[in-house]
């Protein structure tokens, strides 16, 4: 295990991979490390939890500059104290490091501020598989990162490349990330919490569709009952008991006021946001499903990380993530293929979030199928769930366009014989011994 | 006359934005009915164009190209009908349509004239219209009691294609005066033909020859309006004349005249078909190209200020309105526009002498008007230029009724 | 020099004898310099109008067998969009032309090269929608604006440029092989640019596009934005003095002048907190009173009766809401952003032209105005950062500007920069454009001067102003300042284009 503590240091670490041939394996977060390191056996971790300096919170042009081993838990305070939140996702886990979850394009609640994919990330420094370092967008120059004026917040770039976008959904296989520029917004001075329940999921993809077009809610997440249940509880039995009292589908959203006349704004959006679930035959209420204090343990959750004991996702001790994205009108079907998948489920029923994406154009699809990490009959359920469901999903158009696994890469990648022979060009020009997570992707 | 080198400035100046292909943008309906260049839309490079053009005159002059080798047949596929000019003038003060003409008049004398428009030539010196039929036919539509009024300083100018092909269009203007007290006379033995097909087709000498004599006709005759239901005389009149010479007299269309005379209650059209409606086919020589022209000499300074400040002819006060009103005042009329209407009209294939260089394209270029036409929904086009109607009215993609407005509007007094 | 007549009929078979000409008069129409340009281009051998993806991919491989290098156009609008060396085609892709699906529910629209701004945009206003149309001009192509140009334009307050509206791309690789980026890779439609892992997106436009070095973008997916406003645009006379009517209830255009720029920052800055406005910009003053008027005689007699000094600093605001409630709400933040701020209403004159004319941002059309004066100008400082560092930019231009603008070598307007926010004030992008006399061959290398003064200016102060572009000769000499990309740039061009026959630039 190395643990560079600047970018030096992971150059001369890289320099000496490649002279010995030593793979490479990236680690930003604490564990679980769900979709990495341990995949890679043979391979040389390089865990980044020294580099984890916060290099700069700007509330006036509204952004935050972090190392790499930053968490939320360490990041989500820091920026509040200076009147800044960031867009993070749904519930992540305090140890999880927030520049790794950019780097895998991560789904993101407030799906207004997303203008692409790769929002909230704006630049990057990253040293290549050559142990070049390089600079994306406004941050690469003119001159060395410490002696420019700009603010770096520009993604695009340098020149007629948008190199940043060769960096997210890699896994580490093009280069290390040592810093990362992402955006930050307002902390809101007046919020309300709004819930709409459903018994089918495309209602709320389609109400999630107006309202994000027309940028209605300023925060907005799709769950169903297995995953409000348990990430509003605190173990197991609390989410068992919650969810007998839940709908088969919530969305939680959000509309805030910000500094100037927050209560004329919250009141416009308010009235907005009644006015598209009315046009839909759904109701937005204050206070659902007749549970005491339900809104303020969300309110108190939703907008941070979980630094509970366990992650909400690890309670039973093994998970596995189903992850695609699908634009709204494939949403409905996609989502019946995996309430519908036959084959053994471990266990309780597969949770599902739907994100909320760009401003509403897609939806990221989260199904966690979680299992009893002691049980070997589980995991073998659960493997097998997912790769049936992965299988059928792909065929029918979901996107999944963060592949982990060797089963669906292999699958993924099959599709385009020119895509993936264009991205091993890239491979071979930013990492041309192949030290860097091999066996990843399509490399 | 201008010649190729005074227009240096325009040809250096043209940094490819296209607005000369494609449709003002407060005019845009959709993906169809976009283009408003007959010559890009058929043929695609780019050498086709007004932009196009500016390049080849310039290449002219530099001496880097030459005539030959069907830059002669590019050049004359043009129907010069200006909507280039117009659409780029919007934004830039830029002469297109006159570095086109001037580029013609270059090559009349450098390169190979189409043979079609040396035959032209020859007839009107021959018998003083453009088809070569006899001078003295040219009134054979008057009815034999027909009298004029005498010394009349109004002149009904009868064209050449109003008096040989179209002579219903010819009889219904005299009509339409008739029942508005207009007085008038016909030129008769002395009406030759306006000079239009030799002037834009760049035989200035030979256009210069038969304007100057007109003007003297006129002067002689003592005209001192001249009313006309030909857009090409009109534009002729207005745009062309007064780059040869010093004009003395006022031009007006028929129904620039007709809604006047709506207007003033002298004559009032009845309805007299069955309800119909149409859409109007606005001609460039009357619309876009009839704004009087007015000589400019000066210098252009840095940063293009024009010294003397220049009267800049953009389309903007061209004849649109009246032939509406006109049509508007017809009971059971009823008008709906195409999208490439008013200065964004879209020619009708037939000008520049594009009918005699290049037939093919001609029809093709009408039959996509048609095709606009008939995408309103409107049971006949209407418009008022015996050359457009010859066009719009000939064989081809997208058959579809012609109504002459001149005589539509006799048709209901 | 011509193509070897092996190379020529291999072409025409692809693309048809109508299509496809190497005579001189065809060529001229794509060689002659246009007025910015200070170098004469070579010509190209032929121009070919392929109409299909397939012929597209046909004529590459030809090239690449051949050692022909291409270049791909639509408008021409563009200095890449002209041959560099001898043995060159180039790719004309008009024909190429077609609507192919405008996705309502999913928001976006699937388009041919050679779809124009103005076939495009009426057909996705009258459904509601609309996308960051350019200042280009009706016959801009749409796919090249979001492929190889900035993208950028002065609508992006609330969105912003076209790089992150960029979806799905179908491009032919230099080598002939057709690619597929994002979703369009596997099979799941248009909707993702990204992944599937890493996004082979980035190729196809960085800060600016790569006009075609890295191959040739035959159908694109662009994402697109509710338009608010009236769905089908009313206009009413005639050109050149049109106007389009919007929709008066919720709509109002308000212009301040402020008495610096710091002070013209923090406005705009406090404006993006508030996400209120749909056009927030520091609009530059020689092109705005070349807006104003429609003659460069008109221009004049304008610029001199005391514009110039009253719009120095001036702010441009357009608020279009849903709703009266939500206008008023929006309007009594301006009014407290700009009185905290110093900022002042301009005279009504000035000011009802904007209101009258706000469609030249969203029906395009700016650009060519801004060459009225003869066609002598130059667009520099194309860089982007927070609006902060762009001010900062923008406030070091007059410690060279005047050495330029005093003396006559360029036109005298040293504050016409316009600095235009985006995604609610997180970036902006900022652009000097400066105009000189073309006429007067003495001005040309003082213009040279002036621009690398400026550049020299930038690089010393570390300021991000101006961005690199496509692999050039200044790409060569700005590289080692960025991070070296110019390397890496050499590197992916050699990998995907070993004939170097796509676009290779001088």
């Amino acid at each position: 295990m190395f643990y560079p503590e600047s970018k030096e240091h992971l150059q001369s670490i890289i320099h000496t991979a490649r002279e010995n041939g030593t793979a490479l394996v990236p680690v930003s977060s604490g564990a679980p490390h769900i979709h990495g390191a341990s995949e890679n056996a043979g391979a040389e971790t390089v865990c980044f939890e020294k580099m984890s300096r916060i290099l700069k919170i700007d509330r006036y042009s509204r952004y935050v500059r972090v190392e790499a081993g930053v968490t939320f838990g360490e990041l989500i305070p820091a920026a509040a104290a200076r009147g800044l939140r960031l867009n993070h996702p749904f519930l992540p886990r305090a140890n999880k490091s927030v520049v790794a979850s950019a780097l895998e394009r991560e789904a993101v609640m407030a799906a207004k501020y997303q203008y692409d994919y790769t929002d909230p990330l704006l630049n990057v420094e990253i040293v290549f598989g050559t142990g070049d370092d390089f600079r994306t967008g406004s941050a690469s120059g003119p001159g060395p990162a410490e002696e420019l004026k700009a603010d770096m917040v520009t993604p695009w770039g340098p020149g007629a490349i948008d190199f940043l976008r060769f960096f997210t959904g890699a896994q580490g296989t093009m280069g290390f990330v040592t810093w990362a520029t992402l955006k930050a917004e307002l902390l809101p001075c007046l919020d309300r919490l709004r819930f709409v329940e459903a018994d089918e999921a495309g209602k709320l993809t389609s109400l999630a569709n107006t309202l994000l077009r027309r940028r209605i809610p300023d925060d907005c997440v799709i769950l169903n009952d297995v995953n409000f249940a348990a990430a509003f509880s605190g173990d197991e039995a609390e989410a068992d008991i919650l969810r007998r009292h839940l709908p088969p589908w919530v969305m939680i959203c959000r509309v805030c006021g910000y500094e100037r006349y927050p209560e004329r704004r919250v009141s416009i959006y308010q009235g907005y946001l009644e006015d598209a679930c009315r046009e839909a035959g759904l109701r937005a209420v204050p206070a659902p499903f007749g549970l005491d204090g339900i809104e303020e343990r969300v309110e108190k959750l939703l907008f941070d990380c979980d630094s509970r004991e366990t992650w909400w996702k690890m309670r039973r001790g093994g998970l596995r993530e189903i992850l695609f994205l699908t634009p709204p009108v494939a949403a409905p079907s996609l989502l019946r293929i995996l309430q519908h998948e036959r084959g053994p489920r471990p266990g309780s029923a597969p949770g599902i979030t739907l994100q909320p994406q760009v401003q509403g154009r897609a939806f990221r699809v989260e199904c966690d199928v979680f299992y009893d990490a002691a049980s070997h009959v589980e995991a073998r359920q659960a493997d097998e769930f997912r790769d049936a469901a992965e299988k059928e999903l792909f065929a029918k158009g979901a996107y999944f366009d963060r592949p982990y696994g060797r089963k669906l890469s292999d699958m993924v990648y099959a599709a385009d014989r020119t895509g993936t022979e264009s991205l091993r060009k890239l491979k071979k020009i930013f990492d041309p011994d192949g030290i860097l997570n091999p066996g990843k992707l399509c490399f | 006359m201008d010649k190729l080198k005074d227009f240096e400035y325009t040809m250096d100046s043209c940094n490819h934005c296209g607005q000369c292909k494609w449709i003002l943008a407060p005019k845009m309906k959709g993906w169809d009915f976009a283009e408003i260049c007959p010559i890009h839309q058929r043929y695609g490079f780019d050498a086709y164009s007004g932009q196009g053009l500016l390049s080849i005159a310039k290449e002219i002059l530099t001496g880097k190209l030459q005539y030959g080798d069907g830059l002669e047949e590019l050049l004359y596929t043009c129907t010069c009908c200006g909507a280039c000019d117009v659409n780029c003038k919007n934004v830039r003060d830029m002469e297109v349509l006159d570095t086109i003409l001037a580029l013609r008049d270059d090559c009349a004398k450098n390169g190979e004239l189409p043979k079609a428009h040396r035959e032209t030539a020859r007839r009107i010196a021959g018998t003083h219209n453009i088809y070569g039929l006899p001078h003295g036919e040219r009134f054979a539509w008057m009815p034999k009691d027909y009298e004029d009024d005498g010394n009349a300083d109004t002149a009904l100018f009868i064209g050449c294609a109003a008096a040989y092909k179209n002579s219903d269009t010819a009889l219904a203007a005299v009509k339409i005066l008739r029942a508005g007290g207009v007085k008038f006379r016909l030129l008769r033995e002395d009406e030759r033909c306006c000079g239009a097909s030799l002037w834009r087709t760049g035989q200035t000498e030979a256009a210069a020859e038969l304007i100057e004599r007109n003007i003297e006709t006129f002067r002689r005759l003592g005209i001192k309006t001249v009313i006309t239901a030909c857009a090409e005389c009109f534009g002729a009149f207005r745009s062309g004349y007064p780059r040869f010479a010093r004009t003395e007299f006022e031009t007006k269309h028929i129904t620039e005249v007709a809604a006047e005379l709506i207007s003033s209650g002298r004559i009032a059209p009845k309805a007299f078909r069955e309800p119909l409606m149409v859409t109007y086919h606005d001609p460039c020589m009357l619309g876009r190209l009839s704004e009087p022209y007015v000589p400019w000499n000066g210098i252009i300074r840095p940063f293009g200020l024009h010294e003397p400040p220049k009267t800049w002819r953009r389309g903007e006060n061209g004849v649109y309105d009246a032939p509406r009103r006109v049509l508007g005042a017809i009971p059971g009329v009823e008008l709906t526009e195409m999208t490439r209407n008013y200065e964004d009209s879209f020619c009708c294939g037939a000008g520049g002498g594009a009918t005699e260089a290049n037939p093919d394209f001609a029809a093709r270029t009408a039959g996509e008007r048609r095709r606009e036409a008939m995408s309103t929904g409107a049971e006949a086009i209407v418009s008022c230029c015996p050359f457009c109607r010859q066009s719009l009215e000939g064989a081809g993609d997208n058959p579809m009724p012609y109504l002459d407005l001149t005589v539509l509007l006799a048709d209901s007094l | 020099m011509s193509l070897s007549r092996e190379a020529y009929r291999e072409l025409a078979a692809v693309v048809g004898d109508a299509y496809i000409s190497e005579k001189e008069h065809i060529l001229s129409g794509n060689r002659v310099k246009t007025p910015e340009i200070p170098f004469e281009y070579h010509s190209a051998d032929a121009i070919l109008l392929p109409g299909s993806t397939e012929e597209v991919q046909a004529i590459v491989k030809i090239c690449n067998r051949y050692g022909i290098s291409f270049i791909p156009t639509v408008s021409g609008c563009s200095a890449d969009a002209f041959a560099k060396h001898a043995n060159s085609v180039i790719i004309h892709l008009k024909r190429m032309n077609r609507i192919i699906e405008i996705n309502e529910e999913d928001r976006f629209a699937v388009i041919e090269p050679g779809v124009r701004q103005v076939q495009l945009y009426p057909e996705v206003r009258r459904r509601g929608l609309s996308y960051t149309a350019a200042s280009v001009g009706p016959g801009g192509s749409v796919l090249a604006n979001f492929t190889s140009t900035s993208g950028d334009n002065h609508v992006q307050h609330g969105t912003s440029r076209a790089n992150r509206y960029l979806l799905g791309v179908e491009m032919v690789l230099p080598d002939g092989e057709i690619v597929r980026t994002g979703s369009l890779q596997t099979g799941s439609g248009w909707f993702c640019p990204d992944g599937p892992g890493p996004g082979l997106r980035g190729i196809v436009k960085g800060y600016f596009g790569i006009h075609g070095q890295l191959g040739i973008v035959t159908r694109a997916a662009i994402a697109l934005d509710p338009c608010r406003g009236p769905r089908e645009i009313r206009a009413e006379g005639v050109s050149p003095h049109q106007r389009v009517y919007l929709d008066s209830d919720c709509s109002k255009v308000r212009v301040f002048t402020f008495n610096d720029l710091g002070s013209l920052c923090d406005a705009m800055v406090k404006l993006g907190e508030a996400e209120i406005a749909s056009t927030v910009q520091k609009f530059f003053y020689l092109p705005m009173t070349l807006m104003m008027t429609d003659s460069a005689n008109a221009f004049w007699e304008k610029w001199n009766s005391g514009i110039k000094e009253e719009m120095a600093m001036p702010l441009v605001v357009h608020l279009a809401t849903r709703s009266v409630e939500e206008l008023e709400y929006e309007e009594t933040i301006l009014g407290d952003v700009a009185r905290e701020n110093g900022g002042v209403r301009v005279r009504p004159e000035i000011e009802s032209w904007w209101d009258e004319h706000m469609d030249f941002f969203m029906v395009f059309g700016v650009l060519q105005r801004v060459l009225r004066l003869g066609g002598g100008w130059a667009p520099i400082k194309l860089g982007a950062d927070s609006i902060r560092h762009m001010c900062e930019v923008g406030e070091s231009i007059s410690s060279y500007i005047h050495d330029y603008t005093d003396t006559g070598i360029l036109f005298d307007a040293p504050e016409s920069f316009q600095i235009v926010p985006m995604e609610y004030g997180h970036s902006a992008h900022i652009e000097l454009l400066f105009m000189y006399d073309r006429t007067n061959p003495s001005v040309r290398p003082e213009v040279g001067k002036f621009t690398a003064r400026a550049r020299a200016s930038d690089i010393a102060d570390h300021f991000h102003a101006e961005m690199p572009g496509c692999l050039n000769q200044t790409a060569e000499q700005l590289g080692p300042l960025y991070s070296n990309y110019h390397v890496w740039l050499r590197r992916i061009k050699e990998s995907f284009d070993t004939n170097n026959v796509a676009n290779p630039m001088l």
